[in-house]
């Protein structure tokens, strides 16, 4: 049961004043979204449509706190589909930048920006595979790439994670 | 007797006809181009192609129509089968007794339109725009109807002054309008083209005045008019402009007599007035279902549910300043419990006063729970735009509204989510649906089907949709948006307008009549008639030649035989099966609304039918007499092929339906009588579906041996 009482009226807005979640007002429900998304064939408790619906309803704390907000894929199959013209997949981004902003930021997401600042890569290269590579013939590259750590720091990313 | 035969340009030929010398023999090349002259009075044959084309180029001719083309030359089956079916056509018509021509004189070339909301005023705009003379019947004592209590319409909320103001301003203009307000209809008596009408015109109780309002300040009586407070004695900006006295309300303390510079009379009396018409116009328009019953919802309990209109009033009146509203769609709408049925525009009256609030209140919450938003056609945009602007929408029915803590709280599950909701509110505005006005359509004799009256009875009088000369228009019929409620009324006035300019109006079509010799007055055919065209008059039963539409149901349920439909009595269909069918043929009666179009269809795209199937065009398979089963049996016939529509689709209704009845009986008959019960067969074939027809008479050619 959701208590409409915690609902934010602003929230719906807010959103909408994102870069990407400009359509989300025009939603009607129809589900074409979760039905064409391939993560929630896999996995149904991700469900845009149940993101945007509560986000209209302006249950802010629910919808930024859910994890499963992080498993959309990027595939755009919503955003082909939606009879509304909604960039689904956007106002999906729209609602992540917002969760960072508002300090919803998971705990997935630090690792894996950590792992960024300190080697510029997901993956840390090892020698293992660098000998690897060496013997299919392909060039060699940097372990480190240290200009990441520096777009962080331009972009003081740590600091608007951190809340 | 004549004998008409068309070669069809060269495609039929039949050498060596003859059928006796009282039949004279005429030969065409093509009926389509010629023409033909026939006496109005004279019985004809005619033979060519199918029958529904030659209906159009024999419009008021008593003729019996055989299809050589699509059953005999196109199917290549033999001269022989073609001759016995014109002997069979020849003794059909020799032994009935023909058509009758039915006229009705338009006596009287005046109007009465009952109703003076947008659609009644249209109408009588456009009739008078046709030089009709028009009564205009009002039963409030101003104009404009449920409208002029609107602040403004959907989808664009343009203020109903934009349409209805013009609308009764040119309606005042003409001296050829008569307008009744404050009138009733108690009697009404006559038929299409001379009616006449009995009025009750109540006590308007001011007689003479200027306007000044000093008897509203006098006035001790408040009363609650659809959300807005007035006193008893009040006025609109509508026509007439003075005041009027509300008397089921006026305690007659006299305060308004005493005070009034001009002329109130308290004690008027209810005056008589017949007014003499040859067309009426139903525009009662709409009633509120009466939402106390949807008791859930706590209409009439809690202050602060009301439905659209009130708050509507409330909201303009500035009455109310809504923090937080619950709109519920479908309070009582689409539930068996209350209506049944879709009431339309009710979705559009909460998007409507939304967007109302909004525009007055933006910060207003606005939820609106719907089970299906029907925005149907451009209706979508309007739909779009109050999503955009923020009102949140909730797809679910709530189950209830409560009070707590001084607020409402409305629980509904939100079927976008799959969450449950309660929502508490200020305000919860019911969007119920609307009712019939059944007082007055029974009083005119208009045939409520369901909910609804029908709306188009039949075409049989030429344009006129209603045979009764009594129509529909606007909202009365169904409830209908302002646009649609114009268009509507205008399509009933050029139907008026139609009927008024004739002076007659003639029907050459065949009609039901009673034998009264025979009749018991059992009345079987007055439940069986789908158009309530019987009825007992002096102790006898008779058949309203105005409404009857030929279907023969009433003739073929008549346990006396006393009930016949011209050219399908008994005699003439027993002479035709005798003349026409022979031991082991297949005899087919087909509706001639679905299923003989199936043979024709047949014809054209070659699909062949064995040769030992002879067809009887019949008005409906609900005609099909029992008692012709058995003749066809004791001829010898093999099997007996009855064709009508698919269920609901009968052009009469339930004829079919009611074929499908006496099929279940005939067969246990069957049964009892020692007789396979394969013989007789009930199908529903459609227009198109030849292939259908031939597997159907295939199986029955190999089933009954």
């Amino acid at each position: 049961m959701i208590d409409l009482k915690k609902a934010d009226i602003n929230f719906k807005w807010e959103i909408t004043r994102q870069e990407g979640g400009e359509g989300l007002l025009k939603c009607f429900g129809c589900s074409d979204c979760s039905a064409s998304c391939p993560v929630r064939y896999l996995d149904d408790r991700y469900n845009p449509r149940k993101i945007i619906r509560l986000t209209l309803l302006g249950m802010k704390a629910e919808v930024l706190s859910s994890p499963f907000l992080w498993l959309c894929a990027h595939c755009h199959a919503c955003t082909e589909r939606c009879p509304q013209g909604i960039r689904v997949a956007e106002v999906i981004n729209a609602i992540k930048n917002y969760a960072v902003q508002q300090g919803y930021c998971p705990e997935g997401l630090k690792v894996q920006l950590n792992l960024l600042n300190n080697s510029g890569r997901l993956y840390e290269l090892e020698d293992f595979d660098l000998r690897k590579r060496q013997r299919m013939g392909l060039p060699e590259i940097a372990k480190k790439i240290p200009d990441v750590a520096r777009i962080f720091q331009f972009t003081k990313i740590f600091e608007r994670t951190a809340k | 007797m004549r004998l008409i035969l068309c070669h069809c340009n060269g495609l039929i030929n039949m050498p060596d006809l003859d059928f006796g010398h009282d039949v004279k023999i005429e030969w065409y090349d093509d009926l389509c181009k010629q023409e033909v002259k026939i006496s109005p009075d004279e019985k004809v044959v005619v033979a060519g192609c199918s029958p529904s084309i030659m209906e159009g180029i024999f419009p008021d001719v008593d003729a019996e129509f055989i299809n050589l083309k699509d059953h005999i030359f196109l199917m290549k089956h033999s001269l022989d089968k073609a001759r016995t079916l014109i002997k069979a056509g020849i003794k059909k018509a020799k032994s009935g007794s023909g058509l009758k021509r039915k006229t009705f004189m338009i006596k009287s070339k005046s109007a009465a339109v009952i109703g003076a909301g947008v659609a009644g005023l249209d109408l009588t705009k456009a009739l008078n725009s046709a030089g009709i003379k028009t009564y205009l019947i009002e039963k409030e004592p101003f104009l404009g109807g449920t409208v002029a209590k609107l602040d403004r319409l959907y989808p664009e909320s343009t203020p109903w002054s934009h349409t209805v103001l013009p609308l009764i301003s040119s309606v005042l203009k003409n001296k050829d309008i008569e307008i009744f307000t404050n009138s009733e209809i108690t009697k009404i008596k006559g038929e299409i083209g001379d009616y006449k009408i009995q009025l009750k015109i109540k006590p308007r109780g001011v007689i003479d005045c200027n306007n000044c309002g000093a008897c509203v300040s006098v006035c001790p009586v408040t009363v609650q008019d659809d959300g807005r407070i007035r006193k008893a004695i009040y006025t609109t900006n509508t026509y007439p402009n003075k005041y009027a006295i509300d008397f089921n309300n006026c305690n007659r303390c006299g305060e308004c007599v005493k005070i009034c510079p001009k002329k109130i009379d308290i004690n008027e009396q209810d005056k008589v007035f017949e007014i003499n018409a040859g067309a009426i116009a139903v525009a009662t328009g709409l009633k509120f279902y009466d939402l106390e019953k949807v008791e859930e919802y706590g209409y009439g309990k809690f202050p602060n549910v009301m439905n659209v209109l009130e708050f509507e009033r409330k909201i303009t009146d500035g009455a109310l300043v809504p923090k937080k509203v619950v709109f519920i769609c479908c309070a009582g709408s689409r539930d068996n419990r209350h209506l049944p049925y879709c009431s339309r525009i009710c979705c559009f009256l909460s998007l409507k006063e939304a967007k109302l609030v909004i525009d007055r209140y933006p910060d207003t919450r606005i939820f609106v729970c719907a089970m299906d938003m029907r925005s149907y056609g451009n209706f979508e945009y309007f739909y779009t735009t109050l999503r955009e602007s923020g009102v949140t929408f909730i797809k679910g029915k709530p189950s209830e509204v409560m009070k707590r803590n001084g607020n409402l709280v409305v629980r509904v599950e939100d079927l976008y989510t799959n969450e449950l909701l309660e929502i508490d509110a200020d305000t919860v505005v019911l969007s119920g649906g609307f009712v019939p006005d059944i007082e007055s359509f029974e009083k005119l004799g208009i045939k409520i089907d369901g909910n609804f009256p029908i709306f188009f009875e039949s075409g049989k009088l030429g344009n006129i949709e209603m045979p009764r000369g009594i129509f529909v228009a606007g909202s009365a019929g169904f409830p209908a948006g302002v646009a649609e409620t114009i268009i509507d009324s205008r399509k009933s006035a050029f139907s008026i307008i139609n009927l008024l300019k004739k002076d007659v109006i003639e029907s050459f079509q065949p009609n039901a009549y009673v034998n009264e010799d025979y009749c018991s007055v059992c009345k079987t055919c007055i439940s069986t008639c789908p158009y309530n065209a019987i009825t007992i008059e002096n102790g006898k039963i008779k058949i309203r030649p105005d409404l009857c539409m030929g279907c023969g149901i009433c003739a073929s349920a008549c346990p006396s035989a006393a009930s016949r439909l011209e050219k399908f009595t008994s005699r003439e269909i027993s002479e035709w099966i005798k003349t026409a069918t022979k031991p082991d043929d297949i005899l087919a009666l087909l509706c001639k609304w679905s299923a003989y179009n199936a043979t024709e269809t047949a014809a054209y795209l070659k699909i062949k039918y064995p040769e030992n199937i002879k067809i009887l065009r019949i008005p409906c398979s609900g005609a099909v007499e029992p008692h012709h089963i058995f003749e066809a049996l004791n001829l010898g016939v093999k099997g007996i092929l009855i064709g009508g529509c698919y269920p609901d689709a009968c052009h009469y209704a339930k004829g079919n339906s009611k074929a499908r009845t006496k099929e279940h009986i005939l067969k246990e008959t069957l049964n009892l009588l020692g007789i396979s019960k394969d013989r007789v067969r009930l199908e529903w074939i459609g227009k198109d579906e030849a292939k259908k027809f031939e597997n159907i008479i295939r199986e029955m050619s190999l089933v009954i041996k």
